[in-house]
């Protein structure tokens, strides 16, 4: 830093020097215009910083734009060979058909309760205990319907940023929005869906936190 | 105090096959009297109609949430006390801060068992 602050010292100087043997006398704007000379040639990547910045972001929204269309067209087995090219169509269709899997699920599983019935004894506690757990089990439509969404959004909220940004670098009197500012939580910004299993809380935790809080008022 | 078995139970959820495992459990559990709504919106239009003693419902819901339909709950003279357990895979602390907050009377984290769902109801209204 000191090696770089004589630098800026020395080169300063000379242009000084060189000026006064010019015109004689060097004035407040000379001594400016020296400055802003020195200002821009000490920090000759800025724009290329910014040309690079361009060029990745660039990139990035090419690259989401061809995995979308590699990743998301398919043909069915029909011969029409339907085609989804949206991915929140395609990941849509994902939840409805676990919804639809789990009905079946749950339709046998009635069955089986129903056949169990009158039974008594020992032999129909253990058909109930274990048909009891199939619709427990059955929580999983419900919690991939809500991961499948939030990875829906992520990506929506991915996509909006890089255009935003692209847009920026494309047209100088673009607008962008100015980061939120903290505030307190809303009820919006309380929806987040579930937790990876490893992070989430066990129904203890969530009972000691729970009464932890104290009477309901 | 004996609980009544066959007091309404407003079930809410906008995934069917959540309504239907709940209600399944419900009558399991020797309650009959059950009715359904995809959304708290759904919910309210229900509660207008007929009388609900208790709420079981779901949070993360469109075009109205559970949290809202608490708040709404709780508004309202009429269902100020009624018990309401949310069921809801919103598991982090500042959602069980604010449910408390809004009079949730307990909370439910999914994936659950039917001893779970048991044990809140009996927590709310009562041993059956």
């Amino acid at each position: 830093m000191h090696d770089i602050q004589n630098k800026v010292g020395d080169a300063l100087l000379k242009s000084l020097v060189q000026l006064k043997e010019q015109k004689g006398n060097v004035s407040l704007g000379d001594v400016g215009g020296i400055f802003m000379q020195m200002a821009s040639s000490l920090h000759p990547t800025a724009t290329e910083a910014d040309q690079f910045m361009h060029q990745e972001i660039a990139r990035l929204a090419q690259y989401i734009a061809t995995a979308k269309k590699e990743i998301f067209v398919i043909s069915s087995n029909d011969k029409s060979e339907a085609v989804i090219t949206d991915a929140s169509q395609h990941l849509d269709e994902v939840i409805k058909a676990t919804e639809v899997a789990s009905h079946n699920i749950m339709d046998a599983a009635d069955a089986i309760q129903g056949a169990a019935a009158g039974l008594g004894g020992e032999k129909e506690k253990q058909i109930m205990d274990a048909t009891n757990r199939i619709y427990e089990a059955c929580n999983f439509q419900d919690l991939n319907g809500q991961r499948i969404n939030k990875v829906i959004k992520l990506l929506n909220t991915i996509e909006e940023g890089v255009d935003k940004l692209n847009k920026l670098f494309n047209s100088s009197a673009e607008h962008i929005e100015a980061p939120k500012t903290d505030k307190p939580l809303s009820d919006a910004e309380l929806l987040n869906g579930p937790q990876h299993s490893g992070l989430a809380p066990s129904q203890e935790q969530v009972d000691a936190l729970f009464a932890s809080l104290g009477e309901k008022k | 105090m004996t609980v009544n078995k066959a007091m309404s139970i407003l079930i809410v959820d906008d995934y069917s096959t959540m309504r239907r495992i709940v209600r399944n459990l419900l009558t399991q559990l020797g309650f009959t009297n059950l009715d359904e709504a995809a959304n708290g919106k759904e919910a309210i239009e229900k509660l207008q109609e007929k009388q609900i003693d208790m709420i079981i419902s779901d949070w993360n819901m469109e075009p109205m949430t559970g949290f809202d339909l608490l708040k709404h709950v709780r508004a309202d003279a009429k269902t100020k006390d009624m018990p309401f357990i949310l069921v809801t895979a919103e598991s982090k602390p500042e959602n069980i801060i604010a449910a408390k907050q809004a009079g949730v009377s307990n909370y439910i984290v999914k994936p659950f068992s039917v001893d779970t769902l048991k044990s809140k109801i009996v927590s709310v209204i009562g041993a059956f």
